[in-house]
């Protein structure tokens, strides 16, 4: 009988949030890997939503002053297939009744919803999937985060304009790797460099002795990568050390690889480096500070930011105003409109949504690790303000 | 020489089994199935990937329960089959229909080919090779982007109603009755096979192919058989998949898609068809509400089960189904095994 009485108990604690539910709760469903090879994407999304709400709370006030609260509804998608992500998008939508999606840490789960969010008319902020044609698959797509081929093409117009005049590219084999290298390719030559070869290694390669020796033959100013975190591009520039590239003076131009939350796992092999990103994590933006000094209260001194924290934080940020000035019933379109052209300061730095596209216009910085106080971090050492996705550039939308 | 010849058992003496007791249990999952589309209606999305996933792992039981075919590679055929079905319907034709067969063909093909490739091996020789071509279709996938995506997954599967009537809506009404069906033919199917002549050559294959060869069973041709129709079942589940997500990532390829099948079956119970279901919808169903709770946790519990199935019910949680029944009717059903 006490077992008994125990478990309704658990059954009533459960059901209880759901009885308090009421008109003025504006839920946001966000799906993202939480277990498997991904889920450290899930939980940076979750820890910037959770600093943001207790920075912010999570009642705000709509337009006839009535408070609405903000309820995050948080979906794992098990690093599984993007099939996952559809049937969890169904019935986030069809039984949480949520207003928003949120979330996608990889393309083929954003793209697997876009059905969802065009019939159900559900505002969908993706907080990283980053390949370039994403926001073009349903109007109701908004993007935070970045395209690949963003850094890429800074990458290559910060090379021809700083002395490199031969390039070699190695990028990880899969579609952002591609997409990479052809528009690092593109805008170097179009500055006037030549790229003397190209390489793609294997997703997990960690072998990339022969590369290297290839490279060294060539001898190239720069080599580019588009490798993916972890052993492949520690072993990388292990390699590229190893081989003597560095002392031959190849320099290493790279994209997402030396990102502040990675540099622990490098050596000094790294100083030098130089890459295109959006999002130098010691930037001395104000909010980039109270960011970072949130989710190391809230979560221990371990806890700091990426880019998956400030995509998530800023799409947190655009939801509560669109909620602030549209009220928690608009229609789904009316959100979007809200979204199209604004323009916010992201701890990054200032981000717009591009009003066209529903992509991010964003600075590019370009960073070069160095070593302060004993410790490797990203140096900015040049800017390119407010750039627009290359790949919709290159490929209008059909009218 | 003088023992008196036994009685010879039709296969539907199997089917109906001893009594009243089978009959209802023949008839449960399909009441569940059909009562789980009134009943929890938003949860269709959710019923039809768990049906999709009975099905692919009720080809596999047919290969490595029956057959005793030991393969970790039957993502190949159930990501082939998502493929073809996907590019058929960006390429050819929209009709889901029409898509499936072609899915069944082109996989049923596959299964053929391969299997005659490498079914004279056995053991850890073919399962590395089952690992080989699972991992070589993955590459492929990968590379041919301009066929496949690549690894950002194939866009723009649009489909025509099912025979021009049945919409794919949003709320997955059609998708789910669809699958339900598809599901229940390849079940008869299967059933039929494992109870025929030809079913009951693979349980003494699987026992001791060289005495089976030995009193004249065709062993290689018996096995290429029952691969090839077991790959054409995995590709009708990748079908499915494609149709009702209308989006094909390189995942349905992966490694870990055979992982997770044979995960399931094994939770459930091999070689008793309905393992399949149990595996199937216990796995998705646990990792559903576990992850609800709490998003990180639900691999501990799934494992957990997975090492108390295996440690303590040697048939899978089939076995709890059994020794329910023996506990109630005190009557023993010959199991499958032994």
């Amino acid at each position: 009988m006490k077992r008994f009485i125990r478990a309704a108990g658990v059954v009533a604690a459960l059901a209880l949030p759901m009885a308090s539910a009421s008109a003025d709760v504006v839920k946001v469903g966000l799906l993202a890997d939480f277990t498997g090879a991904f889920a450290v994407w899930g939980s940076q999304f979750q820890q910037a939503i959770k600093a943001y709400q207790e920075v912010h709370g999570t009642k705000i006030k709509g337009p006839d002053g009535k408070e609405n609260e903000i309820q995050f509804v948080y979906r794992d998608l098990t690093s599984a297939g993007p099939e996952k992500a559809k049937q969890l998008a169904e019935e986030l939508v069809l039984r949480e009744k949520v207003k928003f999606l949120a979330g996608f840490d990889l393309s083929p789960q954003a793209m697997s919803v876009a059905d969802i969010a065009t019939q159900a008319k559900i505002p969908t902020i993706i907080m990283n999937a980053a390949t370039a044609s994403i926001t073009r698959g349903s109007p109701y797509f908004v993007r935070v985060s970045m395209t690949i081929p963003q850094h890429g093409a800074a990458a290559g117009r910060w090379a021809a304009k700083n002395g490199v005049k031969t390039a070699y590219t190695i990028v990880s084999d899969y579609a952002p790797g591609y997409d990479a290298e052809n528009f690092f390719t593109k805008e170097f030559e179009k500055g006037g460099g030549k790229v003397i070869g190209s390489e793609r290694s294997p997703q997990q390669e960690t072998n990339y002795a022969a590369y290297m020796e290839k490279v060294l033959r060539a001898k190239p100013d720069a080599l580019f990568m588009f490798q993916p975190a972890g052993s492949p591009s520690l072993a990388f520039v292990k390699a590229y050390i190893e081989r003597g590239l560095k002392a031959a003076g190849i320099k290493l131009i790279g994209t997402g690889e030396m990102q502040q939350i990675f540099l622990p796992q490098f050596n000094d092999d790294a100083i030098g480096v130089v890459t295109s990103f959006h999002y130098t994590e010691t930037n001395k933006n104000p909010e980039n500070i109270a960011l970072r000094a949130q989710l190391k209260k809230m979560f221990g001194q371990d806890a700091d930011a990426d880019i998956a924290s400030v995509a998530a934080w800023d799409g947190t940020d655009l939801i509560y105003q669109a909620v602030a000035a549209l009220g928690p019933s608009a229609d789904g379109l009316k959100y979007v409109d809200f979204f199209k052209g604004k323009k916010l300061n992201s701890p990054r730095g200032p981000i717009m949504i591009d009003p066209d596209e529903r992509d991010v216009i964003q600075n590019i910085y370009i960073r070069q690790v160095e070593k302060r106080d004993g410790k490797l971090v990203n140096i900015d050492i040049g800017q390119e303000d407010m750039v627009k996705d290359p790949w919709k550039l290159e490929n209008p939308a059909k009218k | 020489m003088s023992a008196p010849t036994p009685k010879p058992t039709s296969p539907l003496g199997e089917m109906t089994g001893p009594g009243r007791f089978s009959l209802v249990g023949h008839a449960l999952p399909w009441l569940v199935i059909a009562a789980f589309y009134f009943l929890v209606d938003d949860y269709l999305g959710l019923g039809t990937q768990v049906m999709i996933w009975v099905l692919f792992a009720l080809s596999l039981d047919l290969a490595l329960g029956y057959a005793g075919i030991v393969t970790l590679g039957h993502a190949a055929f159930y990501g082939l089959g998502a493929y073809a079905a996907g590019i058929f319907s960006i390429h050819v034709s929209q009709d889901p229909i029409l898509g499936h067969f072609f899915a069944i063909g082109v996989t049923a093909l596959f299964g053929l080919l391969s299997g005659a490739l490498i079914l004279h091996t056995t053991g850890v020789t073919f399962l590395m090779l089952t690992l080989v071509i699972v991992s070589i279709m993955f590459e492929i996938g990968n590379q041919a982007r301009g066929l496949t995506g690549g690894d950002d997954g194939l866009q723009g599967i649009r489909l025509d109603p099912i025979f021009g009537v049945f919409d794919f809506d949003l709320w997955g009404h059609t998708a789910y009755i669809y699958t339900a069906v598809v599901l229940f033919i390849w079940f008869v199917i299967a059933w039929r096979l494992v109870h025929s002549p030809f079913g009951r050559s693979l349980d003494g294959i699987r026992q001791n192919a060289r005495r089976m060869r030995a009193i004249g069973t065709p062993v290689w041709w018996r096995l290429l058989a029952i691969y090839t129709i077991s790959a054409a079942m995995a590709g009708s589940a990748g079908a499915l998949s494609a149709h009702a997500t209308k989006f094909v990532g390189l995942s349905v390829l992966s490694l870990l898609t055979s992982g997770v099948v044979t995960v399931m079956l094994i939770l459930g119970g091999t070689r008793r068809l309905y393992g399949a279901f149990i595996g199937a919808a216990i796995y998705y169903i646990v990792q559903e509400w576990t992850a609800q709770i709490s998003p990180y946790f639900w691999e501990f519990v799934v494992g957990i089960m997975l090492i108390a199935t295996v440690l303590f019910l040697d048939g899978g949680l089939m076995e709890l189904g059994d020794r329910g029944a023996r506990l109630l009717g005190g009557r023993r059903r010959a199991g499958g095994g032994e």
